[in-house]
């Protein structure tokens, strides 16, 4: 063999030193024409055929470069466009030649020139004009001539194409009496075939013979392998099969791999009768297994036309055994698969038809060639094996095999599941369990009929006829004490019918009775404690009665020592249940609860609360609803001991359990909590707890006054690092600015206390802010609160009366009255907001701004009154004085009013203040007491403190 | 013997030839003057006595057109005597009908070679037919010209043996001659009669015989050169490729410059193609494209413009020969060859003859008579310059066709060479073989008795000329 891309390289070195040549051709004759100085028809013919040429080289440089581009690609091409440079040179030799005719009308050669058109119009496929000009070509040329016997033969190949065989005969023989050149072999060949078309036999084989014998010399196109091929054809049609086989012998060719070649091109032809009896005679020459195959493999479909079903059956027989010995390529098994699957369902159709429904016999042997059609086509194809298995077994069961059947149905089932197949897996299931119900032997129903179920029930678990199947294999396992296959069942049935609560329910009921028989409390438990985590559905009745059953049996002593008064026995009942492994988290729980309960009666404060975490711990939320009053009491117990701590963390434990819920109790559980927590200063706990209080559905009813308790327990503890925050955290919600004045103004103070006087006016303004914002929402106010914001104004207030004794008054006169206009007006202001503070509703604002209210009167009446004008006359200080005492008069008739105002607010609003005393007492000591009683007496705290 | 008859004649010239001259042309004067044409042979005659023949010529032809038969054998020998010194072609171009009233051997002769040309083989061999003595001294020419009668028309017996009698014949007229002229043209003559046998056996495709029958002719023959080329082709078909390559080259010898022979090439192309030396053949090919084209076109345009001026070709070639040398290779080759040629050189001999007439005329006092002859000289002269330029011309345009042909038959055979190759190549047969080519191999030679090899060596020597033989080896399958 000759490397592919060798051969390729030297066919394109041969096109090109073509190519070269040819333009040298064509540069010479122009040349020539040149020389010659006009045209002449002989230099146009050769211009003309050189062109042609080298069109049709071009062409074949074009076809392969086109062929080479991806077929995707190569669709979307404009074929004008690949095949131009071609499609130039033809046109250029046509146009040559037709002026040469038009102007050399008699030109001699006009045989050539035609020949050249006939074959350009051939080359861009113009078969008709092609076939005109080829015929022009031969009536112009003159006899024995090249051109006409090249035109007979082209005109006798376009015949010979078209099937006239007559026309494309006499050609050929014309055209042939020469043996002109190495084309001579091929064009008899295509002779012979003439002759053999139109019933020549003779004459075709002869000349067959003699293109073979001359296709040996190496001067002539090597024609061998067709004749060979289609000698043994001709041979057998003319009926001399022997001479063919002699001709074969002769020639030293393999009779069986021609008769081979033959039977197949027979059968290409539609002579299926002459194929089937050509490869019946090959194979008997047959040399090797190969050829043995290839013979069979053409023989099936010939013997499937003809009816030849035994022999049909045998040729796949054959074609089997080679597969296993994998000697069959991919084609040959496509075709024996395609053979056995066809013939299998071809006998299987007679059967299901009642073609033979009288002749039991014809029955019995198509059922089992069709058996035998479908275990070579399960051979074949491994995968898809189960559904030969079934169409087999469908076979039996359409005559009525069904012992024959059923074992068929239960390997289609096996092969099912292992490829996957739940489809068939279905069908040859429902079969298999239809089969088994057709009166079949007791060895058959024996071996076939759990499977039988489990297969059904595997390829439909939730079918119409599962639920039914279930309970009959439940049932079978039960009746062979299967009793884990049983469980197993039970188990498949409840996934497939989880609503069937009450068939389940039964089943488990033989299940736990069969347990209960045997008294396995293990295995008992084991199931009891499925049903209560709820893995099947049973009615409530069931599962008490499961959960009364093992509780029972676990609980069964130490209630009986319970009720006789043994409480150490009890609890140590309790102790050995709640450690067992095997109790489950039920009773765990339910004996946590009852150890607590008799640790309370006893008074182990701390035992009580050890057990009462755990139960609780166990304790689901509606269990913990259902307890939640004793632990309440378990907590007051352990609050009454000072068992603080733990009191809270309880309270707390309890609370988190129960927080989604709707229990009233909880609130009690967070309030507990909560002040306890405070009382120990456990501000994180408290702050943790306050956090989780909304996210339980606590309003802030609830929350915020615990808020506030935890405030002022900072405030009181003196932990300002996260008070701020709080404040910040809580106002968020405008309604609880009210309650934050007070707090901010102890952390102002505090502020102001360690210099951070800045952050302390800030929090004051931020007062006066959620002062403002509160009254303007109408909010109630604290008392509190009210006093603080009085305090902040008051201090303003104070320092404005201050300023008022600041400036002094002074003469000249001009200066005297700016000085006092000014205090004027200051007093009027300080007037205002007196008024204004008494107004906020704070008992400490009002008494204090009265007090200031009224120094400021009374200083700038006295220092009025005190004043007189150096180096002035006595009667312009007279005057003067006379003037100025009008105002003195109208300004201590203003204190007055004011005293009184402020004394009636004392009295009415029953306010406390440590300022009423400067109103209210009546004594000449320097300074005032604080605290003052009409009666004299002291009032005093609990504590005897002020 | 002419030559020592001539210095006689010239030694009497000096002696006594102006009384002699006188005599005849006063005798001539007075026959002129009865007025009577029948007389002019006579007249001639008297003149032919003074050596006085191209001004005698228009008196014999207008004899012959006024005259209705003759039957006189002194008129034939005056006309023998007449067109052995001025040559054929003054009465070639006389009109058959006038030229058959005669029946002197020359015209019959010049009728014959008429016919010949005409293709009229049979009427030619007629007009030889009536016998025409051995001694005449047309008598080779005449067999030379029957010979190639029979030849052509593929009668190869009688064209054997009149070549043969053309041979023995010649040889005895060579044998008598003494005007070296007339010799030369014997010899030629005689040379072709020689060729002659072996061109006819080649026509009749005996070209074994022919090879052999070429050898006869010794290579100092005045046509050997010419010959060599149709020796070349002989062997061509013999398919000796080998030695027509052998013969060819012989023509690059220096001594042969003056041949103009374009066929040479052709031939020497068309050998290599029968060897199948693509590229040998391509090369000669292109090289003869390469070397001529542009001056053929040169060529052509000159010769053109030169039209039908005789008198401008009569000179070319007197030029050429004088030494002066064109610019153009072609003309120069064919200027050379045509003055080498025998018939030229039979014409411009017959034209120096003429010319030593003027001075002979000098001597004539009769002024009548004398202003007659000259006219009558001048007339013939002028005919005969002309008949020169002409065949010159003629001779001119041949080469030129010969060189278009030569074209055309280079562009054949390389279009063949091309088709060869196409042919090789579809069949896969190797473009560039790598099997190297040896040139000079004794195992391709074929040799006969007759021939000797030479060792080429680079140089022509003179006997070695027309004996190379090429050893190629054929690249054909």
């Amino acid at each position: 063999m000759v490397p592919l891309n060798t051969t390729k390289a030297d066919v394109e070195q041969r096109r090109s030193e073509l190519l070269k040549v040819l333009d040298e051709e064509l540069r010479e004759v122009t040349r020539l024409n040149k020389q010659v100085g006009a045209q002449r028809p002989d230099l146009m013919i050769r211009m003309a055929q050189v062109l042609l040429e080298k069109g049709r080289i071009l062409k074949d440089l074009e076809n392969q470069k086109f062929l080479e581009i991806p077929a995707g690609e190569r669709d979307k091409k404009n074929k004008d466009e690949v095949f131009k440079e071609s499609r130039q040179y033809f046109d250029q030799a046509q146009k040559t030649v037709l002026t040469l005719i038009k102007k050399f009308p008699h030109f001699e050669e006009k045989a050539d020139a035609y020949y050249i058109l006939a074959y350009n119009a051939k080359e861009i496929k113009q078969e008709e004009q092609s076939k005109k000009y080829f015929q022009k070509a031969l009536n112009e040329s003159r006899s024995g001539t090249v051109v006409a016997d090249k035109s007979r033969i082209a005109l006798a190949e376009i015949y010979f194409n078209s099937g006239s065989f007559d026309k494309s005969l006499d050609l050929y023989e014309s055209a042939l009496k020469t043996k002109r050149d190495k084309w001579w072999t091929k064009d008899a060949y295509n002779l012979a075939w003439s002759y053999f078309k139109m019933g020549k036999y003779d004459k075709a084989i002869a000349t067959m013979n003699e293109s073979y014998e001359l296709s040996k010399n190496n001067k002539f196109i090597d024609m061998s392998k067709n004749i060979e091929r289609d000698l043994a054809f001709f041979y057998t049609e003319a009926g001399r099969s022997d001479e063919a086989i002699s001709f074969y012998k002769k020639n030293g060719r393999s009779v069986s791999e021609v008769m081979l070649k033959v039977g197949k091109y027979l059968k290409t032809q539609g002579k299926f009768a002459a194929a089937e009896k050509t490869l019946n005679d090959g194979i008997q020459y047959k040399q090797n297994e190969k050829e043995e195959v290839e013979f069979n493999i053409e023989l099936l479909s010939l013997y499937e036309k003809f009816g030849r079903d035994q022999k049909h059956l045998e040729s796949c027989r054959a074609l089997a055994v080679q597969f296993s010995k994998g000697t069959l390529n991919a084609d040959q098994l496509e075709v024996l698969k395609f053979n056995s699957q066809k013939m299998a369902a071809l006998v299987q159709q007679q059967l299901v038809a009642k073609t033979y429904e009288h002749q039991n016999e014809i029955k019995e042997k198509k059922a089992d060639s069709a058996y035998e059609y479908f275990m070579i086509a399960s051979l074949l194809t491994p995968a898809k094996s189960q559904e030969d298995f079934f169409h087999a077994g469908e076979t039996y069961f359409a005559i009525g095999k069904y012992d024959k059947a059923i074992p068929l149905y239960a390997e289609s089932i096996k092969r099912s599941q292992q490829n996957g197949d739940k489809l068939t897996e279905g069908l040859a299931s429902n079969a298999l369990m239809v089969s088994l119900g057709k009166g079949v032997k007791k060895s058959t129903s024996d071996e076939f009929l759990i499977p039988a179920y489990e297969s059904f029930l595997a390829s439909s678990p939730k079918g119409d006829k599962s639920s039914v199947i279930y309970q009959r294999l439940f049932s079978a396992q039960i009746e062979k004490k299967n009793f884990v296959a049983a469980e197993k069942v039970l188990i498949n049935y409840k996934s497939a019918f989880p609503l069937e609560n009450e068939t389940q329910e039964k089943m488990l009921a033989q299940i736990m009775d069969h347990y209960k028989d045997i008294g396995d409390k293990s295995a008992l438990s084991s199931w009891a404690k499925r049903i209560d985590l709820g893995e099947f559905k049973v009615s409530q009745g069931y599962a008490q009665k499961v959960k009364t059953l093992v509780l029972g049996m676990q609980f069964e002593k130490v209630e009986q020592a319970s009720n006789k008064g043994d409480k150490k026995g009890a609890l140590l009942g309790y102790l050995q249940i709640y450690k067992s492994p095997e109790t489950d988290v039920e009773a765990k729980k339910t004996a946590a609860y009852n150890i607590a309960v008799l640790f309370y009666d006893t008074g182990d404060a701390n035992q009580m609360y050890t057990w009462a975490d755990r139960s609780s711990s166990m304790m689901n939320v509606n269990e913990m609803i259902k307890f939640e009053k004793d632990y309440i009491l378990f907590s007051t117990d352990l609050f009454q001991r000072r068992q603080f701590f733990e009191s809270a963390a309880l309270s707390e434990k309890v609370f988190d359990k129960i927080c989604l819920s709707d229990s009233r109790n909880k609130r009690i559980f967070f309030k507990n909590a909560n002040v306890i927590y405070l009382a120990e200063k456990q501000f994180e706990k408290s702050k943790n707890l306050l956090v989780k209080a909304p996210k339980c559905g606590l309003k802030n009813d609830i929350i915020l006054p615990a808020y506030l308790d935890h405030l002022n327990e900072l405030a009181a503890a003196s932990k300002w690092s996260s008070f701020y925050d709080i404040i910040k955290m809580l106002e968020v919600s405008k309604e609880m600015w009210p309650d934050l004045i007070y707090p901010s103004s102890l952390l102002a103070s505090e502020l102001e206390s360690i210099g951070r006087v800045g952050d302390a006016k800030k929090i004051r303004s931020q007062m006066v802010a959620y002062f403002e914002t509160s009254k303007k929402q109408k909010l109630d106010i604290p008392l509190e609160g009210l006093d603080a914001i009085s305090l902040v104004r008051l201090d303003g207030l104070e320092a404005q009366v201050k300023k008022l004794s600041e400036s002094k008054l002074a003469f000249p006169e001009g200066v005297y009255n700016k000085i006092l206009t000014n205090k004027f007006v200051l007093i009027n202001n300080i007037t205002t907001e007196a008024v204004s503070i008494a107004e906020i509703g704070s008992g400490v604002g009002v008494v204090k701004a009265y007090r200031l209210l009224l120094t400021a009167y009374k200083s700038l009446s006295n220092e009025i009154n005190n004043f007189t004008p150096e180096g002035k006359s006595s009667d312009y200080i007279n005057s003067f004085k006379k003037d100025m005492a009008k105002r003195v008069a109208l300004l201590d008739k203003q204190a007055q009013n004011f005293k009184d105002t402020a004394i009636k607010k004392i009295e009415k609003e029953n306010i406390l203040s440590s300022d009423n005393a400067w109103f209210l007492a009546k004594n000449d000591l320097p300074f005032i007491p604080v605290y003052f009683n009409e009666s004299g007496s002291a009032l005093m705290d609990k504590a005897g403190t002020k | 013997m002419k030559k020592s008859f001539l210095s006689i004649s010239l030694f009497i010239l000096a002696t006594g030839l102006s009384a002699t001259v006188q005599a005849s042309v006063q005798d001539a004067w007075k026959i002129y003057q009865t007025g009577n044409k029948n007389l002019y042979p006579q007249m001639v005659s008297e003149l032919i006595e003074n050596k006085m023949y191209f001004s005698s010529i228009p008196f014999i032809k207008e004899y012959l057109v006024t005259t209705t038969k003759v039957h006189d054998p002194a008129f034939d020998k005056v006309v023998d005597q007449l067109i052995a010194e001025v040559g054929i072609k003054q009465f070639e171009l006389l009109p058959t009908n006038i030229l058959e009233k005669s029946d002197a051997a020359t015209i019959r002769y010049i009728l014959a070679r008429k016919a010949f040309r005409a293709g009229k083989y049979d009427q030619a061999l007629k007009y030889l037919g009536k016998s025409i003595e051995d001694w005449n001294p047309v008598k080779p020419f005449a067999l030379l010209l029957e010979g190639s009668i029979y030849s052509v028309s593929k009668r190869e017996e009688q064209a054997t043996r009149i070549f043969k009698d053309c041979v023995d014949i010649s040889n005895d007229h060579i044998k008598k001659e003494k005007d070296i002229d007339r010799l030369r043209q014997l010899k030629i003559s005689r040379d072709y009669c020689l060729v002659g046998i072996p061109r006819s056996q080649f026509a009749m495709q005996k070209y074994d015989a022919a090879y052999t029958s070429y050898l006869d002719l010794d290579k100092s023959s005045y046509i050997w050169p010419e010959i060599l080329f149709e020796e070349a082709w002989n062997s061509f078909y013999l398919k000796d490729y080998n030695r027509t390559l052998g013969k060819l080259v012989t023509y690059k010898a220096p001594v042969f410059s003056y041949i103009f022979n374009p066929e040479i090439e052709v031939l020497k192309a068309l050998s290599y193609m029968e060897l199948c030396l693509w590229n040998d053949t391509r090369n000669t090919v292109e090289a003869f494209y390469n070397k001529y084209e542009k001056e053929n076109e040169a060529y052509k345009k000159y010769i053109d413009s030169m039209g039908k001026d005789y008198k401008l070709y009569y000179s070319l070639v007197k030029e050429h020969s004088d030494g002066k040398i064109k610019n153009n290779a072609i003309l120069n080759t064919a200027l050379a060859s045509i003055a080498k040629d025998p018939a030229y050189l039979e014409l411009n001999a017959s034209f120096n003859t003429g010319l030593e007439e003027i001075e002979r005329m000098k001597a004539v006092g009769n002024e009548k008579m004398r202003a007659l002859l000259n006219e009558n000289l001048h007339e013939s002269l002028n005919m005969q310059r002309n008949l020169i330029g002409s065949y010159i011309r003629g001779h001119l345009q041949l080469y030129a066709a010969q060189m278009v042909r030569a074209f055309e038959d280079m562009s054949y055979i390389k279009l063949e060479v091309l088709s060869k190759m196409k042919t090789d190549i579809y069949e896969n047969v190797g473009v560039s073989s790598n099997e190297l080519r040896t040139r000079g191999n004794f195992a391709h030679l074929m040799k006969t008795d007759k021939q000797y090899f030479w060792t080429f060596n680079g140089e022509f020597w003179a006997d070695e000329l027309g004996d190379y033989v090429f050893s190629l080896k054929s690249d054909c399958r």
